[in-house]
């Protein structure tokens, strides 16, 4: 059995208060300073801090993330793959793990975050 | 400058009447001469211009050596002298000698004025020696009466001068003293009487032997009328004498009767001046001592009254209020006695509680003692626990850190235990997917996590007792710190305490010594206050018998005051009378 | 559905007992700090790499409504068809045979993959079934 189907290069390593999480880099289109409109990434690990002074927004396209801190990891590494019984999670935004920095990190599918979260903002408003 | 008004030209005025004399002893002789006398023809004229010259010149003469020898009077008069009693008395003395002088200027006047006529008119006219002769001896003879007769005639005027001068300001008493009195009237009133006798009895003789040889020479035939003249001017010269020295003798003794009079009657103060001659003088000065002696006498007998009448009042009020003191001090020992006994019985207490005091003074200082002993020793023992308990403060820690490594040791332990159950576990997995096979492996496997299984159980234990051992030692450690802390203040307050009982030892044989000493003089104390309330009673019976005796003493002195008034009325009534 | 005389991993869960059937517990280990997952719901307390594969943990439980204070230490891997998934125990009592029924104890949420009631020797003790479970966790434990 094989734990890895793929291999990713470059990604962006996220820090949200104590959790982690990655985005491919080529999703990223920009960083910026939040803009007030784009959703804090806190949110999925269900935490209720505040923005800090110092976020930063991945921008994606007309949408984006906002994280605590980022770094740029350009290596190849190994994309694990994700468990069945977690496929369903955020949407299936959920692309696999990588192991990068002593630390296992969760990679996201920017766009499919944004269409997730876009599409659950959509359903709280409706 | 004005002088004094009373003695205004008084110089002048006191010696005219030597001139009057003069002028009438001129006037005796003049008549005598041309009665008596045998004028050769033609020789009357030169006769008379002769006297008329002789005469005015040594009038003038005369006049000129009288005034001179009253200078300080004519000073005093025209202001040119300051009327001090200096100067008043030397005018006093010029005016007393004045009388005398008039006489002696008049004496020479007359008897020089006849012989220098009789020389001139020889000179001038053909004039019988005997004749001239004759002129001469009857100045000779008219002189002297002339000379009393000025020096008589000098004393009144002398005596108005004299009051002047007394109220221009000399002391009576200076005035008295200032002319000397003399005692001559004996010899002058024999001079008086004798030439009062003499002098007509010359004059008579003389004319009558003239008039006996004209009456007998032929175509003399003398009248009657110019003997009657002269004998008509020599006895009213006579009796102008007399009754002049009967006026100068009796007006000073008129005036020292009333003097002595006023003496009797006891009328001191003003001293009043009797002018007088020689013996009357003295008496006068005199009597004005004994005034003066009199009113010092009076005045000292009247001060000496006053300060009778003075003390008795006061003696007087002042028996009363000592009559009144000595009531109230009566009554005041009486409560001083009270308060003496009270004194006294609380000098007993005061000894007794002073004996008290000093015993627990005396205890004080042996508990003191034994107290600092016990603090010395308790400050020792103290250093003692504090020793023993830094060395179970230490030996805990020491403690504490090999509980630490135990902990460390049993961790390390207990984990080697949790992998040896983790592979246990997995062993017996493995084993039992084996199947038969596996059994045997299965039951290691089981066995081996049993033992796995009981060494942390064991080590669980062990760490609980550490955890345990940990939180003992921990509170140990704390109690031993506070050991340590509470001992060492311990410590100190027991040094502090040693410190103070030293102190307490050190005052209590201060406060023994000095409690001792109070006792002694409380119980001193308490013996004189016995006295004093034994005194105190004497005291009040003496207070008492004194009070009585005052009240005696008061009646007397009322009578006594009564007295003194009366005596001191009489002597002012007295003395004013 | 395996048989309940075949050996079975028992282990506690909280105050409950849980099994497995010895076949499908491929290891017990001991957790080691795990990676949280961003939008996992709350009884999959997060991942961890095991033997090159990310294992998900599940909280029994939360996932049976009483979720504990303590932290778990060990955890008991189960292997399906789908995968793999570790379940917390606090503590692993091991392999023993059991008697009882396998009927399912309900018939929603986590009790309808529970069989028994079954006795070990430590008690009473809800069988977990395996295929059902798994497919439980892919809807969403719901």
């Amino acid at each position: 059995m094989t734990a890895t189907d793929s291999v990713v290069e470059g990604v962006v390593l996220c820090r949200v208060g104590g959790d982690r999480l990655a985005v491919l880099a080529g999703d990223v289109v920009g960083v910026e300073l939040p803009d007030g409109a784009s959703p804090y990434a806190g949110r999925l690990f269900e935490r209720v801090a505040s923005i800090p002074a110092d976020a930063r927004l991945l921008r994606h396209e007309v949408a984006g993330l906002v994280v605590d801190a980022l770094e740029v990891h350009a290596e190849r590494l190994a994309l694990m793959r994700v468990p069945e019984v977690m496929k369903w999670v955020v949407g299936g935004a959920l692309m696999g793990f990588v192991q990068a920095a002593g630390s296992l990190w969760p990679v996201v599918s920017l766009p499919a975050l944004s269409r997730h979260l876009g599409g659950q903002a959509g359903r709280a408003r409706a | 400058m004005s002088g004094v008004p009373g003695l205004a030209k008084k110089g002048r005025w006191l010696t005219a009447l030597s001139t009057v004399a003069v002028f009438s002893g001129l006037a005796v002789a003049v008549t005598y001469a041309v009665a008596a006398l045998s004028f050769p023809p033609g020789t009357r004229l030169a006769f008379g211009v002769l006297v008329g010259a002789v005469s005015v010149a040594f009038n003038v003469a005369g006049d000129v050596f009288e005034q001179r020898r009253l200078k300080t009077l004519r000073g005093l008069g025209d202001g040119t002298i300051a009327p001090r009693p200096q100067a008043l008395a030397e005018a006093a003395r010029e005016v007393s000698r004045s009388p005398d002088t008039s006489f002696g200027v008049v004496l020479v006047l007359l008897g020089g004025g006849a012989m220098l006529t009789a020389l001139l008119w020889s000179l001038l006219s053909e004039v019988p020696r005997s004749t001239v002769l004759r002129v001469g001896f009857l100045g000779v003879a008219v002189a002297p009466l002339t000379a009393v007769m000025a020096n008589l005639m000098s004393w009144p005027r002398v005596r108005v001068v004299l009051r002047e001068l007394v109220a221009a300001g000399l002391p009576v008493d200076a005035a008295y003293a200032a002319v000397p009195a003399r005692f001559e009237l004996k010899p002058r009133l024999v001079l008086f009487a004798g030439v009062a006798t003499l002098t007509p009895l010359l004059l008579v003789a003389d004319m009558a032997v003239t008039r006996l040889g004209r009456a007998l020479s032929p175509g003399g035939a003398g009248g009657l009328v110019p003997v009657l003249v002269l004998g008509g001017l020599v006895l009213l010269m006579v009796a102008a004498c007399a009754w002049l020295v009967a006026s100068v003798l009796s007006a000073p003794l008129a005036e020292l009767a009333k003097e002595t009079d006023r003496l009797a009657r006891g009328e001191f103060g003003q001293l009043q001046l009797v002018p007088g001659e020689f013996e009357l003088w003295a008496a006068a000065g005199g009597i004005a001592l004994l005034e003066i002696e009199l009113a010092s006498t009076n005045r000292r007998v009247v001060d000496a009254a006053s300060s009778i009448v003075a003390s008795t009042g006061e003696l007087s009020s002042g028996r009363g209020e000592h009559l009144s003191a000595a009531e109230e001090q009566s009554a005041a020992l009486a409560a001083t006695t009270a308060t003496s006994e009270e004194l006294a019985r609380s000098a007993r207490q005061i000894a007794l509680n002073a004996q008290r005091v000093s015993e627990l003074a005396r205890g004080t200082l042996d508990a003191a003692r034994a107290g600092k002993h016990s603090a010395d020793a308790f400050t020792t023992a103290m250093q003692q626990v504090r020793e023993g308990n830094q060395a179970i403060a230490d030996s805990v820690v020491r403690l504490n850190k090999r509980v630490q490594q135990v902990g460390r040791i049993i961790e390390f332990i207990n984990g080697i235990a949790d992998k040896s159950d983790l592979l246990a576990l997995n062993a017996e997995l493995e084993g039992n997917k084996a199947g038969e096979v596996g059994r045997g492996f299965s039951l290691v496997a089981a066995e081996m996590r049993r033992l796995a299984e009981s060494v942390m159980q064991s080590t669980a234990e062990i760490a609980r007792l550490i955890e345990e051992i940990r939180d003992a030692t921990n509170a140990a450690v704390m109690a031993t710190e506070a050991g340590v802390k509470a001992t060492d203040a311990g410590a100190g307050l027991a040094q502090r305490v040693g410190e103070g009982l030293a102190r307490i030892v050190e005052f209590a044989n201060l406060s023994s010594d000095a409690m001792q000493s109070i006792s002694l003089a409380t119980g001193q104390q308490q013996a004189g206050t016995d006295q004093l309330v034994a005194s105190m009673a004497d005291i009040l019976n003496s207070t008492r018998a004194a009070a009585d005796a005052s009240r005696s003493m008061e009646s007397t002195h009322a009578e006594l005051l009564l007295v003194t008034k009366e005596l001191d009325a009489s002597v002012r009534t007295e003395v004013k009378a | 559905m395996a048989e309940l005389h075949r050996g079975h991993l028992v282990f506690s869960c909280g105050a409950s007992l849980y099994a497995v059937p010895a076949e499908t517990a491929a290891e017990v280990v001991t957790l080691p700090l795990l990676t949280r997952v961003p939008g996992a719901p709350v009884h999959l307390v997060g991942v961890f790499a095991h033997r090159g594969e990310v294992l998900p943990v599940v909280d029994l439980a939360r996932l049976a409504g009483k979720p504990l204070d303590e932290a778990f230490k060990r955890a008991v891997l189960v292997r399906g068809a789908s995968g793999a998934v570790a379940l917390t125990a606090t503590r692993v009592l091991g392999v023993s045979q059991l008697e009882g029924k396998q009927d399912r104890l309900g018939d929603s949420g986590l009790s309808a993959h529970l069989r028994g009631p079954a006795r070990g020797p430590a008690g009473e003790v809800a069988v977990i079934d395996p295929e059902g479970f798994f497919d439980f966790l892919a809807r969403g434990g719901a």
